[in-house]
């Protein structure tokens, strides 16, 4: 199933992106304060948010969550042309677009499965659980959809500004979440650790 | 003979350098460059890049400031031969963390050469062997790329340029012998540390 921009309500957090960029205090806050609202129109120009759902067996669905290749080119020639406060700033609202758009996915992956009584029981991430090969099949499921994307030998997915997952059904309902869950990433580094 | 006046004089143009620097205005560093103080300005931004970059991989200055720096000590960069070129390695189709370190080689002055995403270890070596490239500076997304990394090193060896460039990785960490048996020139994989190494090269050329 294809969820298309229309699906999709996305309304960037200023103070969470901020937090993430940690431009909290002068005289960086003002600096990316200025660039605010060009980011936001670059971000809704370039962006066509997408998502798409494959069942690949009865009890498993692969998610696939994308804005397009658009918000990473324009990232590029940003920092090209030496704008790299406005540059930084649309790279991590693109970021933030697509946590959003994972949070909403699972709202309506959950809504939709109900009316078959399945119920979503836990999330499966590339890396952590997932091989580069089990990747690579899942993608190639849904690589029709989104002739634009693809995965690498490693099984690393382009565009940057998308995500993979795949999500384990059960006939029992659950209360787990089934949201990204930073403490089984094998990220140290990630600015983003701990606060999806 | 350089009198109290003219120390005073210094230490305000210093501070007011400064200052614009860490506020990202570039066309308050591009005026003080049309004032005729390219030379002075440089010195500025040097100590402050230094500082700045210290301070962030000690974790108490945010990425952030070093990005709204770089945006205004790029109006000092200008566009000489390249020096370093930056690439990410077949495997890692970010464009990220390349941005990144472009951004900071060029804060930092050095002329670099972008040569894009997934670059074949080939085109590295043919930047060095042709262009006299004296860094390589590749962007790995995980200690997986190892693999890239590695063909790089031996086709230098094979070639016989190992000798001419120094090789860093940035965006994925490496173990110490992944390291050694590379010769990377710089154990650490930020992009900060990286660009302050080259940097620092550079200027004591």
């Amino acid at each position: 199933m294809i969820y298309d921009a229309g699906r999709f309500n996305l309304n960037p957090e200023r103070n969470e992106v901020f937090s993430w960029l940690q431009c909290t205090t002068e005289p960086c806050r003002t600096a990316f304060e200025a660039e605010w609202k060009p980011a936001l129109r670059l971000l809704r120009k370039t962006m066509t948010p997408c998502g798409i759902s494959v069942r690949n067996a009865p009890r498993t669905l692969t998610v696939f969550l994308t804005l397009g290749k658009d918000p990473e080119e324009q990232v590029t020639a940003l920092f090209r042309q030496e704008r790299y406060v406005l540059g930084s700033l649309l790279n991590t609202l693109c970021d933030e677009m697509l946590f959003q758009m994972d949070r909403q996915m699972a709202g309506f992956l959950q809504r939709e499965l109900l009316s078959e009584h399945l119920y979503m029981a836990e999330r499966l991430e590339p890396r952590v659980h997932l091989s580069a090969e089990t990747l690579q099949a899942d993608f190639h499921l849904l690589h029709p959809s989104v002739p634009f994307a693809g995965i690498t030998e490693h099984g690393v997915l382009f565009p940057a500004k998308s995500m993979m997952y795949r999500i384990v059904l059960s006939g029992k309902p659950c209360t787990v979440s089934t949201l990204h869950d930073c403490t089984r990433c094998d990220q140290p580094d990630c600015l983003y650790r701990s606060r999806t | 003979m350089i009198t109290e006046k003219t120390e005073t004089d210094r230490a305000e143009k210093r501070e007011h350098l400064r200052d614009a620097l860490l506020r990202g205005d570039r066309s308050a560093v591009e005026l003080y460059c049309r004032q005729g103080m390219l030379v002075y300005l440089r010195q500025v931004r040097d100590e402050l890049l230094e500082e700045l970059t210290v301070q962030c991989l000690e974790g108490t200055v945010p990425f952030s400031q070093l990005t709204v720096t770089a945006q205004a000590a790029c109006a000092l960069a200008g566009n000489g031969t390249p020096v370093a070129c930056c690439g990410s390695l077949v495997g890692n189709p970010c464009d990220t963390g390349r941005n990144f370190i472009w951004m900071l080689l060029r804060a930092w002055g050095i002329p670099v050469l972008d040569l894009g995403a997934e670059v074949p270890a080939a085109q590295f070596l043919n930047a060095v062997a042709e262009q006299g490239i004296r860094f390589v500076i590749v962007t790995a997304f995980s200690a997986e790329d190892a693999g890239a990394a590695g063909q790089l090193h031996r086709m230098a060896l094979e070639m016989g340029i190992r000798d001419q460039f120094d090789l860093l990785i940035c965006g994925a960490r490496f173990d110490e012998e992944l390291r050694k048996k590379l010769q990377l020139a710089c154990a650490d994989h930020r992009a900060a540390a990286a660009a302050r190494w080259v940097g620092q090269r550079w200027k004591n050329k």
